[in-house]
């Protein structure tokens, strides 16, 4: 049931991208120029491997590679989601093997966040929410409609889930 | 295939966590200056 949800918000982080019009990828948020919708992006992937680092790699979890923020492309992207959804699955399956929580790593220092996997689960979750929804606020800021191949996957959890299996 | 129990003792503390955060940011918004803004 964890790995299922993870899947389905891999699934429409993906769908989003696919869907965003190439015009977009360079549009900078407002008040902060130097961001874009590509970086947001790109942030998405470097943040989940950022935590299999941290989190997964002394424990055996393969980091997947970073992209770059500045250069990357759609299609890029869209592929490297792959690996870094796999390496997150890793970190649910992880913890789910070791009674339900991610085992302690040297590397993890922050410590904001239990490591119970729904805990885990649902922070990678509403981590992914949230820039979804800064791209979608940036496209409205800057007076872009975003395409129905973008927008209409984004609540469709039970379909996106269903479909997995 | 996890207890109903295991699934409340696990799903049920996430959600208080979301729940708080959600709070706790509503609660600390400024008022004049965000709250309205068009």
């Amino acid at each position: 049931m964890l790995l299922a949800a993870w899947r389905t918000n891999n699934r429409v982080t993906v769908q989003l991208i696919q869907g965003l019009p190439a015009a977009l990828w360079d549009v900078p948020v407002p008040g902060e120029p130097r961001r874009t919708i590509r970086s947001i992006a790109a942030h998405l992937h470097n943040a989940r491997c950022m935590w299999v680092k941290t989190l997964g790699r002394e424990h055996g979890v393969t980091v997947p590679t970073r992209v770059d923020q500045r250069r990357v492309t759609p299609r890029q992207l869209v592929a490297a989601l792959k690996p870094s959804s796999n390496g997150i699955e890793a970190l649910l399956k992880l913890g789910l093997a070791s009674g339900g929580r991610v085992p302690p790593s040297r590397a993890y220092v922050w410590r904001n966040l239990s490591l119970d996997v729904g805990h885990v689960l649902t922070y990678f979750v509403a981590h992914e929410a949230h820039h979804r929804g800064q791209i979608i606020m940036v496209a409205r800021q800057t007076g872009h409609r975003l395409p129905k191949a973008a927008t209409n996957g984004l609540w469709q959890w039970k379909t996106a889930a269903s479909a997995i299996r | 295939m996890p207890s109903r129990l295991d699934l409340a003792d696990s799903v049920v503390p996430v959600w208080r966590t979301t729940n708080r955060i959600t709070v706790f940011l509503i609660e600390h918004l400024p008022a004049k200056q965000v709250w309205s803004v068009r």
